[in-house]
């Protein structure tokens, strides 16, 4: 097992989890996705984004809308679906259990 | 000065240097490349497009450069990248939005190695049980030629070293359920492109349309070449591997071991066996083994590779391999040169050696016939040879009768035996060693129709005459059986020989007469 593997395991679903999260406080295209996470420093790259949500929207986990732009090329903005807000609803028990289980272990470790 | 060009990204016009053009569209096209498996992988590529749009528009240059591009490259990643900051784990194609696959090629798979990884490595590729490919490899050794094949197999296919390529091995699989897969996506991304004609904003899309469907149809002609190509592929590796088979079989086999096909047994030419009698000494048949196996041995080598190469995109060969095989190629041709020209020298001279032997005779008639045998039926004039395994040795038919008129009072019969040589010593003794049989018994001359050249005598077109002398007066009765046997045997009525048979000849002053002819 290789720690860069866990790293990347670990951030992969908690990106995911972000974009939902992002994604819940209204409909937003990647450039703004994008700046919140650059912000918190989920990604390092852009093109990461593109992909994933590619992959949500495949999954029926996103919909999406073009909207034109008066500065530039026409824009998809990204909302979460009724399957998408129920994945949300899911990962953010599991994300509050994993918060408590990892606070719980750490602090027995260390007593 | 540079030369600028106009491009068109995500629906807005940029003036860019035509080598940061360049670069743009490698990068893209890298990306594209990337997700070329997945589903949406257009779609990846027109948003990432969108938002290099985005980006450079922010910058409001007049003309991008080719830093404009690096710095554009850098924020947005090479798609390498994305995986780091994604997923990095290629066993994780669980994930219900991954439908992300590697493509499959072939390795030696050195981990569940028994010799070198080369079954189980086939095994993964074709995704079945090593040990179905191991058995078909024993019994491929024990038929012949498995172990050359084995060993070529082991040159080319590399082994699996890096956690990728043990992954690629285990890849996706390369079968018509895919690449009808793969059309199908084709297809998709034409009729979306259709599709989003109709939606506002894509409108600028609509220029891309004849592209896309060129591009269609484009892709699908190449699915069908790599279709044919693999076809291909398959029909030169069963000639090659045939082809191995039968050299091994036909250089160092024995007719016990023979090929069965639709029931018939096919028994390879057993070359090793003639060799020695076509040369004098083991030094030349040898050499023209070796020159034999290099000068057929070494295109069907090359086959073989190129099907595999074909069938499971294994890397070129290198420039030193093909000068290591164009080389021992022409050493081949060499070998074959120089061994054809020495065997052709020991046939330039020709002699004989022939006796005449009194045949005592109580009656007046003579019957002359021909000994039954195994080898040759006596229903042809032709010559033939015969390889003997028992008597291992040649036999050949070379064998004729002619009948003129005696010198003295007394049947006589001249043996003449003919060879070549590499000088006329040299044929003499070899036209000395020809071994052949007759029987005289009561009135009766019975013939062998052929002769044997034993093991260790070299094959140098050894000939019998024979020539039967009738004194005058006395009779000759011709068997059946010798209708093809003698030859231009002079006589009143120049009847054929073949028709001579079956009566009484007469010798009278000069020639034979028929007796009981119609």
């Amino acid at each position: 097992m290789k720690i860069e593997n866990t790293k990347a395991q670990m951030r992969k679903g908690v990106l995911e989890f972000c974009i939902l999260s992002i994604l819940k406080k209204g409909e937003a295209y990647p450039s703004d996705i994008i700046a919140q996470l650059k912000k918190s420093k989920m990604i390092v790259v852009e093109g990461t984004i593109y992909p994933l949500l590619t992959r949500l929207k495949n999954g029926a986990i996103l919909e999406y809308r073009w909207e034109e732009s008066k500065s530039g090329p026409p824009r998809k903005y990204y909302s979460l679906s009724t399957k998408g807000e129920d994945l949300l609803i899911g990962l953010d028990e599991t994300w509050n259990e994993l918060v408590e289980a990892v606070k719980l272990t750490t602090q027995k470790s260390s007593i | 000065m540079k030369k600028t060009v106009n491009i068109n990204l995500g629906g807005i016009i940029f003036h860019i240097d035509e080598d940061a053009f360049e670069q743009l569209k490698a990068y893209l096209s890298r990306i594209k490349a990337h997700y070329n498996e997945e589903e949406g992988c257009e779609e990846i590529a027109s948003d990432i497009e969108a938002r290099i749009a985005e980006l450079l528009q922010e910058k409001s240059i007049q003309i991008i450069s080719t830093s404009d591009v690096d710095t554009i490259i850098s924020t947005m990643g090479e798609p390498e990248r994305y995986e780091e900051d994604e997923e990095t784990t290629e066993e994780d194609t669980e994930s219900p939005y991954t439908n992300k696959k590697t493509k499959r090629r072939i390795y030696r798979d050195k981990d569940n190695e028994v010799v070198g990884g080369v079954c189980s490595g086939i095994a993964a590729y074709f995704d079945i049980d090593p040990v179905i490919i191991r058995l078909l490899a024993l019994i491929g050794m024990f038929a012949g030629g498995g172990i050359l094949v084995y060993l070529i197999l082991w040159a080319i296919i590399p082994e699996a070293k890096t956690t990728a390529q043990k992954l690629q091995m285990k890849g996706e699989k390369v079968n018509a359920e895919n690449i009808k897969k793969t059309i199908q996506k084709e297809f998709d991304s034409l009729k979306s492109t259709v599709e989003n004609l109709d939606t506002e904003g894509q409108k600028n899309k609509a220029r891309n349309i004849f592209k896309k469907i060129i591009s269609f149809f484009l892709n699908i002609i190449g699915y069908i070449f790599k279709f044919i190509g693999k076809f291909i592929g398959i029909i030169l590796l069963i000639m090659g591997v045939s082809l191995c088979f039968m050299i091994v079989a036909n250089l160092f086999g024995t007719s016990t071991n023979f090929i069965q096909i639709n029931g018939n047994n096919i028994h390879p030419l057993n070359l090793n066996q003639y060799f020695p009698l076509l040369f004098n000494g083991t030094k030349l048949s040898g050499l023209s083994i070796i020159g034999m196996v290099l000068f057929i041995g070494i295109p069907v080598i090359q086959i073989i590779w190129l099907a595999i190469r074909i069938l499971f995109s294994v890397p070129k060969q290198s420039t030193t391999t093909r000068t290591i095989m164009a080389s021992f190629w022409t050493l081949g041709v060499i070998i074959l040169f120089y061994v054809g020209s020495t065997t052709a020298s020991h046939f330039q001279s020709e002699s004989y050696n022939s006796r005449t032997i009194e045949i005592e005779s109580s009656s007046d008639t003579l019957n002359i016939d021909l000994i039954d045998n195994d080898y040759f039926n006596t229903h042809q004039r032709s010559t033939s040879y015969h390889f003997d395994e028992e008597l291992e040795s040649l036999l050949t038919t070379d064998v004729s009768l002619d009948i003129k008129k005696s010198k003295s009072d007394k049947f006589e019969l001249k043996i003449k035996k003919i060879a070549d040589g590499e000088s006329q010593k040299q044929a003499k003794i070899n036209a000395g060693q020809i071994d052949y049989d007759y029987f005289i018994e009561e009135n009766n001359l019975s013939f062998n129709n052929y002769f044997a050249i034993a093991k260790g005598e070299a094959f140098r077109f050894q000939a019998v005459e024979l020539v039967l002398y009738v004194p005058e007066g006395k009779t000759v009765y011709l068997d059946n059986s010798v209708k093809y046997f003698t030859s231009n045997v002079e006589n009143s009525t120049d009847t054929y020989d073949e028709h001579m048979v079956n009566y009484h000849w007469v010798m009278s002053k000069n020639q034979l007469e028929c007796l009981d002819c119609n």
